[in-house]
This record gives structure tokens, C-alpha cells and sequence, in this order.
């Protein structure tokens, strides 16, 4: 009977790995851990005494079937990221079967973010990524960790904006929220509630801890749909991190709600320098994301501007100048978009208070033309490669497309009238560079991001229909 | 994106960083310049530093030059002197709507992923 069972899992090993037979690798590592763990209970049992025994068997068990806790729970916290990555690496969790090292490099990554991190360890984990076969969102999550720990903040934006908005086959939810909670933080430390309110209400995928922080955003900016008390303890109390986040809580249950969202009185400075002092205000940290406060304040500076116009000329006479009043105020509002211009780059969320005409909205304009400029640029190099069968390494290749996709993200957060636009100015180089991607390089989950990301904005019947053949093709093959 | 701080270009503005009034003649201004670069090259720490309406900020040689260049251009004096006219007290703006005293950054956000303070400030 015994050998009967090992001819057939003997053809059965020889039909797989000649290919004749596929078993998906979730299934195989499932059954190589219960082979192993079978064989250990039985060493254990036949050679260690009864104590010995359980621990030992106890061990093994948490070493095979749950790793990731360990790594997470112990490991991480203690410092430790060679180990982090190496027990990744031998243990094999289920859940990141996919992508082992990339998976691997995570952990390694979390554990070096810690404490001080060296560029030797830094760079040891980017060494591994490189060597990693597959990248999915795994990867994309370590890339983003990596530039983070470099201090490379835009790139790692990019990085777990991409990996958040990722479909599930490609990464597991487990570093989804990796990714989803590093952008929390990294807005809520800026003061931009509204993106962490979106971030954590998105509709797909919800997780507990940033949707606790969208519910705590949104009575911090005096939201009219702010959870009353009750319901926000219940979100904090259900949410991990709560010692962490309690001080935020706090923060949050002080707010008195609002019933419905009741602009700021109108800023009534009389003269330039008192409007001056108010856009100082509206510029300071804790107003930075208050777009109708900064609209208001810029409109008032540029209201008291035009009463200035006698006071320019006659100083203008004093210091002996032939210039002119005109030439000045000019300047002076170029100054006033120059102040405006990088916080809507950090923010485009603030042009939504953008009035017509305004210095506000030249500005806005400024920041669109720069990033239509950017995303027509990375186009180019996508179709100078595409003719070229060009191809950088795949790490590179994720940052490349998290940069164009970032930009195009927030051009679209900045002008939501510009879909169309943008959607003719990358639809061609982009999906001929995945289609590149997929058939020359067989790099499917990259490929399948990039056709994803276009359809969400194709509008044209037969670009939809091209672009969900090419979803399908994708999820066939990942 | 960027994390800079939006003041930072403000508080650039040569009458501060020349520690002289908008009222000042060119005599003063070029008086100012030579007393603060002859400071900045023997390494005084406190020429170094200097204070605005919008709080600290620091100074080298290249911004001190910079800055009497900028007062020697009319046009530019009287854009300078525009923008250094600040008036921060009791300004409307600075009575914030019901919860933004509450709805600035968080700080301690790091700390939340257990990081050690690793975001570039």
C-alpha cells in the first residue's frame, strides 16, 4: 500500500515539475509545511524527552505555521532585521508566498525603521529587493519602506499611493495596510486631514485603524459628518495603536460638532500690512490646509494691493526711480502665487477654494501646467523605450510608473475637469509600454497596474474595451 | 509634493535680513551690509541669526550680498518694503474657526507606527 502511495506521489512530483501539472505555489508550500512539521513532531517525539517535547514541538509549530506574527509581534519590536528577513525568508508565511523576498524585505525594513538606520543596512535590504524574481505589491511596499528610510519622502508617496490602490491579487492586505498607514502618518503629521479622511473612508478595502483617523480627521476639521462621541469610541477602542493614538483621540473628542459647515468670518484687514499679517497666519502650520482661509487671505492682500497703487508711485519718486507703480504690483502678486505655488503642490486639495480669477487659481494653473509638463516628459521616456524594447530594472520600473501615476493623481485631485486631457496624453504611450512590459518582459503585474490605473479613466467605448481584454489577459496571468 | 516651509521665502526679505527699517536710506542699508559681512567672516554666532515678524531664521555672507543688491533697485526696494510691513497682532485670521485649533499637525505621528522619527522636517 505504502508503495503504491509512493509511485503516485513520485509521478506526481515528475508531472509537476515537467509542467504537465500546475499546483498554485500557495498549495505546495502549504504541503511542504505539513510534510515538515509532520517529520519534526516525529523526531521530536522519538528523541526528546516529555518537556523537551512539548516545547520543541511547540516551536515548530509557530515557526511553520506562524511566522508572521513572530516577525511582527517580536522580531520587529525587538530591533532586529536581518533576523526579520531571514525568518521570512526560511519560514515561508502563507500569506506572502508570492513574493518571498519582496515579503522578506518588508519586515527587514520595519525593523530597521526602529532605530537609526546605517546605509550599510539600507542598503543590504535594497540589495536584496533587486535580486527579488517577482515585485508586486510586496515589493512596491519594501521599494517604498527603503526610500522612506533613505528619506526620500516623494518617492515613497508614490510608492504606497501605488500599492494602496493596487488590486488584491497583487498584494495582501497585511501590507496593503503597511502601505495605507505609513500615508496616514505621514499626512496627519503635516496637518492635511482631508487626505487622511480619504484615505481612510476609501470604498474599497477599509482598515481599522485608518478609518479610526478618518473618523478622528473628521471631527478635527469640524466636519458636518463628524461621528458623534459614542460612535467614536467605538472606532478607537476596535482599532490597534490605541496608546499611540490616544492623545490624538483626545484631541479630537474636545471638538465640538458642527451641524453643517459654516465658513470663517470673512477677513476684514484694513491696509496692506494687517492683510499681510493675516495670509502669515493662514501660511503658519496648523492653518496650512485650510484652502478657503488662504483663498480669502491672498484675495485681501491683493484688494489692499490695489489701494497702494499713489503710495508706490510717490516711494517710487522718492528713491529717484523712472519705474512704475505698475511694474511693482506686479511683481508683488508674482510674489503672492510664488508663496501660493508650493503648498498646492503639497496639497492640491486646497484648489477646490480657488475663486475665479484669483491669485489663488493663477497659481492653481501654475502647479497644473507644471505636472501636465512632468507627466508629458515620462510619457516621452515610456514611448522612446517602448521603440527602443528599453527596459530598466523592475524595481525602477515600479518607481518610474508610481511617479507618473502620482502625478497624474494629483493633477486630477488638482482639476477634475482635466480627465479627458489627460487620459489622450497617456493612453497611448502608457498602454503600449504595459503591453511591452507584459509580452517582451512578462512583468504581468506591472502591466496590469498600468491597465487598471487607464481604464479607470477611459471614456472611449473601444479604449475600455482594449484596456479590459488587457485586465483580464493580466489576472489570467498573476 | 514638497514639506518646505511656505515663511521660509519671507522671511528672506533683505530688511530683515539687513536688521534695518523700510525707512532706512541707501547709506544705512550699505552701512548694515558691511558691519554684517565683517561679522559673518570673523564667525560671529550671533550675526548668524537674525529675527522676524515671522520668526527666526539664519544668514550667510551670499544672502547678506544678496540682500543690498536687492535695496539698490528701487523697484525692488519698494516690493521689499511692502512685504516687510507686517502687522501679526489681533489680525482677524488669527481668531480660527471653532476646530481649527484643533486641526493642526499631528506631531507625534511617527511615533503611532513606532518609527524612530525618521520623516525629513
Amino acid at each position: 500500500m505504502g508503495a503504491v502511495a509512493g509511485v503516485i506521489i513520485v509521478i506526481f512530483i515528475v508531472r509537476m515539475l515537467s509542467g504537465s501539472i500546475k499546483v498554485p505555489p500557495i498549495a505546495l508550500a502549504f504541503g511542504a509545511k505539513v510534510g515538515v512539521f509532520a517529520f519534526t513532531a516525529a523526531m521530536v517525539e522519538a528523541t526528546a524527552p516529555d518537556v523537551a517535547s512539548v516545547v520543541l514541538r511547540l516551536v515548530a509549530f509557530v515557526l511553520i505555521w506562524a511566522p508572521t506574527p513572530l516577525v511582527r509581534w517580536i522580531v520587529v519590536p525587538l530591533r532586529m532585521p536581518r533576523t526579520a528577513y531571514w525568518t521570512v525568508r526560511i519560514c515561508f508565511p502563507l500569506g506572502l508566498i508570492k513574493e518571498i523576498e519582496a515579503g522578506a524585505v518588508v519586515y527587514g525594513a520595519l525593523a530597521l525603521a526602529r532605530k537609526s538606520p546605517s546605509n550599510k543596512a539600507i542598503s543590504w535590504l535594497e540589495r536584496k529587493l533587486r535580486n527579488a524574481q517577482t515585485i508586486q505589491g510586496c515589493g512596491v511596499v519594501a521599494a517604498g519602506l527603503l526610500a522612506a528610510l533613505r528619506k526620500d519622502i516623494d518617492r515613497a508617496r508614490g510608492l504606497f499611493g501605488t500599492a494602496d490602490r493596487m488590486h488584491e491579487r497583487l498584494i495582501p492586505r497585511s501590507i496593503r495596510a503597511i502601505a495605507r498607514d505609513w500615508l496616514v502618518v505621514d499626512a496627519a503629521r503635516a496637518g492635511n486631514w482631508h487626505r487622511v479622511i480619504g484615505l481612510g473612508l476609501s470604498s474599497t478595502n477599509r482598515m481599522r485603524w485608518s478609518y479610526t483617523m478618518a473618523r478622528i480627521a473628521e471631527r478635527l476639521t469640524g466636519a458636518p459628518q463628524a461621528r458623534p462621541n459614542w460612535l467614536l469610541w467605538q472606532c478607537f477602542l476596535s482599532a490597534p495603536r490605541r496608546r499611540a493614538t490616544y492623545p490624538l483621540f483626545r484631541r479630537a473628542v474636545g471638538v465640538p460638532r458642527r451641524r453643517s459647515m459654516q465658513p470663517d468670518a470673512p477677513a476684514s484687514a484694513t491696509g496692506l500690512p494687517p492683510a499681510l499679517g493675516d495670509l502669515a497666519r493662514s501660511l503658519e502650520a496648523a492653518n496650512a490646509h485650510n484652502g478657503e482661509l488662504l483663498d480669502r487671505s491672498i484675495d485681501a492682500v491683493d484688494r489692499e494691493l490695489d489701494s497702494m497703487h499713489p503710495m508706490i508711485e510717490h516711494r517710487l519718486g522718492m528713491l529717484g526711480s523712472r519705474g512704475n507703480a505698475g511694474s511693482v504690483r506686479s511683481l508683488f502678486r508674482h510674489r503672492l502665487i510664488d508663496l501660493a505655488i508650493p503648498l498646492i503642490e503639497d496639497d492640491p486639495y486646497l484648489a477646490r477654494a480657488a475663486q475665479q480669477d484669483s491669485i489663488m487659481e493663477q497659481a492653481v494653473w501654475q502647479v497644473r501646467r507644471r505636472l501636465m509638463g512632468d507627466i508629458e516628459s515620462q510619457c516621452r521616456d515610456y514611448r522612446e523605450r517602448t521603440a527602443g524594447e528599453d527596459s530598466l530594472d523592475l524595481v525602477a520600473e515600479w518607481e518610474t510608473w508610481a511617479r507618473l501615476s502620482s502625478s497624474a493623481n494629483r493633477l486630477l485631485e488638482l482639476d477634475s475637469t482635466a480627465e479627458s486631457v489627460l487620459f489622450q496624453m497617456v493612453f497611448a504611450p502608457v498602454c503600449n509600454f504595459a503591453v511591452y512590459q507584459h509580452n517582451g518582459r512578462k512583468r504581468i503585474a506591472l502591466a496590469h497596474d498600468m491597465f487598471v490605473w487607464l481604464l479607470r479613466y477611459a471614456n472611449e467605448p473601444e479604449a475600455r474595451q482594449l484596456l479590459a481584454k488587457n485586465v483580464q489577459a493580466g489576472i489570467a496571468g498573476i | 509634493m514638497t514639506t518646505g516651509d511656505p515663511l521660509a521665502l519671507w522671511r528672506s526679505n533683505p530688511f530683515y535680513v539687513l536688521d534695518v527699517s523700510t525707512e532706512s536710506t541707501p547709506s544705512d542699508v550699505e552701512r548694515a551690509g558691511q558691519r554684517l559681512l565683517a561679522l559673518l567672516t570673523v564667525g560671529s554666532a550671533n550675526a548668524q541669526n537674525y529675527q522676524t515678524p515671522l520668526g527666526p531664521a539664519t544668514r550667510d555672507a551670499e544672502k547678506v550680498r544678496q540682500a543690498v543688491a536687492a535695496l539698490r533697485d528701487p523697484e525692488q526696494r519698494v516690493l521689499h518694503e511692502l512685504w516687510a510691513n507686517v502687522v501679526l497682532a489681533g489680525t482677524q485670521a488669527s481668531r480660527q474657526s471653532s476646530a481649527g485649533a484643533y486641526a493642526g499637525p499631528w506631531e507625534e505621528a511617527e511615533r503611532a507606527l513606532g518609527w524612530s522619527a525618521l520623516w525629513a522636517r
